[in-house]
């Protein structure tokens, strides 16, 4: 009984904790990745603006790429510069909470393998059991 | 096959060379896993394998993508079990982003080919995938969304004597943010299917003989498998660069017959009712920044499944051999306790021409107890991938 009290004591500081961050007035969180959906991403790298260096460069043996935000998305307001398939993702991502239902036990909790769906049922080669 | 592996290596290298268009993006992935329990029950088959996977969209306006992908993949140890996957989709979202609903239509395709069989009959299990999603979403506030939807699964195996499954969902689900940055999702939904079972079952002698790949199809009957599911999850930011998610998952069957039976992997016949469980499970989930340029997520559940009545064909050390006998031999039903955790670390590289590269490493950790000794495992699964777009 005292570790149900102690856990929820815990969920209900976290509940009335404020952290800010950064990313609009309105904490929205449609995908359930405990961040902000308003925070910017332009470079479209999943690792939003603010949480990474905007320059880094990276030398190859064949050529030097520049690892920067590309002039295409440096004015969002322009969404003319966008291309179709880009302006198409930006939908994408607004529909994101949309395109999946919650009635696998496991979709929310997998970890990507090809071999199985991180359940304890399993998908060998393709069919799943 | 030919065209199947054409089809694919056309995918592939196109998937590979082609740079970032108005019309059509690329999406390639290559990743190479190696495992101490593939098929994730007491026989502890080690395997490793590697995919290979190519996806190229093409957009004919901003609110259309059509895909097409081939997925192959090739087992060390266990070379039979090598397949490719392949298919395509049409994903369409009309209303424009200035409307407060927001409209998502999706169908796929997929078929399974495999080099060869996976049991003594598996190429019964051949299969083709048919998906399809229709979902409504309305954003009440700027902090309240809520959602309506139908999604429908039929999976139709290559064999007659196999019949084909068909999965359908019903779902609604409202997500809030209270209190600062705290989102609330709750989801509920109900769920159909056929199934086939066994309805009367007779052991012989104490050893089932009754039970063999040969028969088992003629000896079942079809039925209908109902559930319904809720699900609440929370989730909030951990400081300025670490992002925390909890939820909580529920489903129940409203109507299976007490009495009833599937035939579950060992009979032959691999049946696509084994994975329908009634349970709990409760998951946590942290996705974090703290080191600079990488995506790291952690994650912990635990589930507690009950799963239909199975019957299993059992294995007799002293004879060393497989024999028609059934495991759950008291119509014992199987109840898992299963603790899982994975770790994931992906680094992604944008170049300046747009094209992502992003390598990956991840490591997965599975303990299942349960009623069946047969399913009583652990497995350890580590992978390592690249993934260009």
């Amino acid at each position: 009984m005292k570790l149900k009290y102690f856990l929820l004591s815990i969920i209900m500081a976290l509940v009335f904790s404020f952290t800010v961050q950064a990313g609009g007035r309105y904490f929205i969180d449609l995908d359930g990745d405990g961040f902000n959906d308003n925070i910017i991403d332009y470079d479209n790298n999943n690792i939003p603006d603010e949480f990474q260096s905007k320059v880094k460069e990276l030398k190859t043996f064949t050529r030097t790429f520049t690892f920067s935000p590309t002039t295409l998305f440096a004015d969002k307001s322009k969404e003319t510069q966008l291309t179709v398939s880009q302006q198409f993702s930006l939908h994408q991502f607004k529909a994101r909470i949309l395109s999946k239902c919650r009635s696998n036990f496991d979709s929310d909790f997998n970890s990507g393998q090809s071999v199985s769906s991180s359940s304890s049922s399993g998908c060998v080669g393709g069919i799943c059991f | 096959m030919k065209i199947k592996l054409l089809f694919a290596c056309f995918i592939l290298v196109i998937g590979n060379s082609i740079q970032a268009q108005s019309y059509y993006n690329t999406d390639f992935s290559i990743t190479a896993s190696n495992t101490d329990n593939l098929f994730k029950n007491y026989s502890n088959v080690t395997e490793h394998f590697t995919s290979l996977k190519g996806t190229i969209n093409l957009y004919r306006t901003d609110i259309e993508q059509l895909s097409f992908f081939a997925d192959y993949t090739n087992y060390g140890n266990n070379p039979n079990l090598s397949n490719i996957k392949y298919g395509g989709g049409i994903t369409l979202l009309p209303l424009s982003d200035s409307s407060e609903f927001t409209l998502f239509l999706n169908l796929n395709y997929q078929g399974y080919s495999y080099k060869n069989a996976l049991t003594t009959n598996s190429s019964d299990f051949s299969n083709e995938n048919i998906d399809g999603m229709i979902s409504l979403g309305y954003q009440v506030n700027e902090k309240t969304n809520v959602r309506i939807g139908l999604n429908s699964t039929l999976t139709g195996y290559a064999s007659s004597s196999v019949t084909d499954k068909n999965l359908r969902d019903i779902f609604a689900g409202i997500n809030i943010s209270l209190f600062g940055s705290n989102a609330f999702d709750l989801e509920g939904g109900y769920s159909h299917e056929k199934y086939d079972y066994l309805p009367e079952y007779h052991p012989d002698f104490g050893i089932h003989y009754g039970i063999q790949p040969r028969n088992a199809y003629s000896l079942l009957e079809k039925s209908d498998l109902n559930s319904f599911y809720l699900s609440l999850r929370y989730s909030r930011p951990l400081g300025n660069k670490s992002g925390l998610s909890l939820t909580y998952s529920f489903r129940e069957f409203t109507d299976f017959k007490d009495s009833s039976m599937i035939y579950g992997f060992s009979t032959g016949y691999l049946s696509p009712w084994v994975a329908s469980y009634e349970g709990n499970s409760v998951q946590v989930k942290i996705k974090t920044y703290l080191i600079p340029f990488t995506i790291l997520n952690f994650g912990f559940g635990y589930w507690n499944s009950s799963y239909l009545k199975t019957l299993e064909l059992g294995y007799y050390d002293f004879l060393g051999e497989l024999l028609s006998r059934v495991n759950t031999e008291d119509g014992q039903l199987r109840d898992d306790d299963k603790y899982q955790m994975f770790l994931s670390f992906s680094i992604p590289i944008v170049t300046s021409s747009g094209r992502l590269f992003e390598p990956s490493l991840k490591i997965d950790y599975i303990d299942n107890n349960s009623s069946i000794a047969n399913y009583t495992f652990s497995n350890f699964t580590a992978s390592i991938s690249l993934n260009i777009k």
